[in-house]
């Protein structure tokens, strides 16, 4: 097509949605599915098979502040020698796409979105050398990824007929409550197409869970006076029922 | 495997299995009905191997010795076996290790090392102990074999005859410095805090064999104190640390005085001695397991807290 004619059609944009923005995390919560869908508005494409738009997602956890440790054998003992603290980690991060996130756009627009594990901009408080710093950033990386708290999956998008795409992710039980920002970019060629679509999710505590935890924290003293009463009881209790003896 | 019904402890911070915490105290319930012991040795490191951060099973293990004394001492009492006058003596020391241990547990944690502190500590105790009670227990036994019963001698000066403050104890027939027994108190309250164990295996020793305590009144009276010492320590914890997790403590608890009546029973028809020799032998392998994990490189050698945590 000519550059005039490319320049007179309408601008792409992503119009999506995700399953759920409210997420009540009880005592028995095991996880939670949360499901992304959208299309490409005045899709380019042409063909059904080959699309020529990425689309990328991202939902990432409350910011947290950690220290990192990283222990060293000093005199046959593997003990905490070296630390480290971060004031903007994601306490969970997930990147979802349709293809390995260094192929679809050049590294520079990646940092610019912090868009992938290796864009994240983790700074240190302290800053000692870059490849010491660099070291806790990876460790950080890997250590939230055995957790579970950590995902990339550059196959978690999969598109459907010529604009439709999908993908889906499972928050783990042990996600961290709070208000959690989720991201889809529109990719072509390498190119951020227009505006990405930015909506939350929260993630509250409820009932009972959320109970004992204010309890904990908002009267420590008599949540430990409750603990032992209740100890005392059980221990009493179970006297009582068996005393046949 | 069987059904996996997920409970979010909400200070511990981690998902577990419901029965297999459940069973875990029902399991450390029986031995402590068993040899007649508090069981925080057994639960506080089972904790940590299953993951349960350092100090919420430190804290938690302490919840877990409360309910565990009850019903022993409740028996003990009963039978007038409780030298209240001591026990009182010994608990005063005890609250004031037990703050002590608990404000170290919080400084260690800004430090970094609380981990290592705590299986340091169990380590060496527990190492300790377990190597002097099977001496103790083999010697008994062989003794036993050969006819003979051993009792610790009563009479006979000792050099805390020297010390000030006497005090006469009635139930125990003595009339001596009340300095020991708080000594003995505020150990057994520091490792309390910092271990979660109820410190039986110190306070019993120590009354037998350097106060001259008779028997009988030992175990009542030690039961007495580390019901209160426990109960302070865990209060403390939870107060100072927030590491108590009530959820973790109470599935412990309901599975840990179930476990503990059939441990009772089952110790019935076991020898003293044979029952001491096992107790050593796990304990030697809890602090064998617990020296592997300081010694061993860990396959990841960083670690993530919360800040200055």
């Amino acid at each position: 097509m000519p550059a005039a004619q490319i320049a007179q059609l309408p601008p792409e944009a992503i119009e999506a949605d995700i399953s759920t923005r409210d997420v009540p995390v009880g005592g028995n919560f095991a996880g939670t599915r949360i499901v992304v869908f959208g299309a490409v508005q005045n899709s380019r494409q042409t063909t059904d098979d080959e699309s020529p738009y990425d689309v990328a997602v991202v939902i990432a956890g409350p910011a947290q502040q950690l220290t990192a440790r990283l222990k060293a054998d000093v005199a046959g003992l593997w003990i905490n020698t070296g630390a480290l603290n971060f004031n903007n980690v994601p306490s969970y991060y997930s990147v979802l796409a349709n293809r390995p996130i260094k192929d679809i756009a050049p590294k520079p627009i990646l940092a610019q979105l912090a868009l992938g594990f290796d864009n994240l901009s983790l700074a240190p408080d302290t800053s000692p050398d870059a490849r010491e710093t660099g070291d806790y950033r990876k460790a950080i990386v890997r250590v939230k990824t055995q957790q579970g708290l950590y995902r990339e999956d550059p196959q978690g998008i999969a598109f459907i007929g010529r604009s439709l795409f999908r993908g889906s992710v499972d928050l783990p039980a042990n996600v961290p409550v709070g208000e959690f920002n989720a991201w889809i970019y529109l990719f072509r060629n390498g190119e951020l197409i227009g505006e990405p679509y930015k909506t939350v999710i929260d993630l509250r505590r409820e009932g009972f869970e959320r109970a004992i935890y204010e309890f904990a924290f908002v009267y420590p003293f008599w949540y430990g006076v409750l603990s032992v009463g209740l100890a005392l009881l059980s221990g009493f209790i179970a006297t009582l029922i068996f005393r046949r003896n | 495997m069987g059904s996996f019904i997920p409970i979010y402890l909400p200070i511990a911070q981690i998902s577990v299995d419901l029965l297999l915490i459940v069973a875990i105290g029902a399991a450390v319930g029986f031995l402590s009905g068993l040899f007649g012991v508090g069981g925080g040795f057994l639960i506080t490191p089972l904790l940590i191997f299953l993951g349960i951060p350092t100090t919420v099973a430190v804290a938690t293990g302490a919840n877990q010795v409360v309910a565990s004394s009850v019903s022993g001492a409740l028996a003990q009492w009963r039978r007038g076996n409780v030298d209240f006058k001591l026990g009182i003596v010994m608990l005063v020391g005890g609250f004031l290790g037990s703050t002590i241990g608990v404000f170290v547990v919080a400084w260690l944690k800004k430090k970094g090392q609380v981990d290592l502190f705590i299986s340091l500590t169990y380590v060496m105790m527990l190492g300790i102990i377990g190597s002097l009670m099977l001496v103790e227990s083999l010697n008994a036994i062989r003794k036993s074999r050969g006819g003979a019963t051993s009792a610790p001698k009563r009479k006979g000066h000792s050099w805390l005859d020297g010390l000030p403050f006497k005090q006469r104890f009635q139930r125990s027939k003595l009339y001596v410095s009340a300095i020991p027994p708080v000594a003995i108190g505020v150990f057994v309250g520091f490792l309390s805090a910092i271990m979660g164990v109820g410190g039986g295996f110190v306070i019993v020793p120590a009354l037998i064999y350097l106060m001259r305590v008779p028997t009988s009144v030992v175990i009542g009276t030690s039961l007495f104190q580390t019901i209160f010492v426990a109960g302070y320590t865990t209060v403390m914890q939870a107060w100072q640390n927030q590491s108590v997790d009530a959820v973790l403590a109470i599935l412990l608890v309901i599975g840990g005085v179930v476990g503990a009546q059939f441990g009772v029973r089952v110790g019935q028809n076991l020898k003293g001695e044979q029952l001491r020799a096992l107790l050593a032998a796990l304990v030697l392998a809890v602090a064998i397991r617990l020296a592997f994990g300081l010694i061993l490189k860990p396959s990841e050698l960083y670690s993530l807290t919360p800040l200055g945590g």
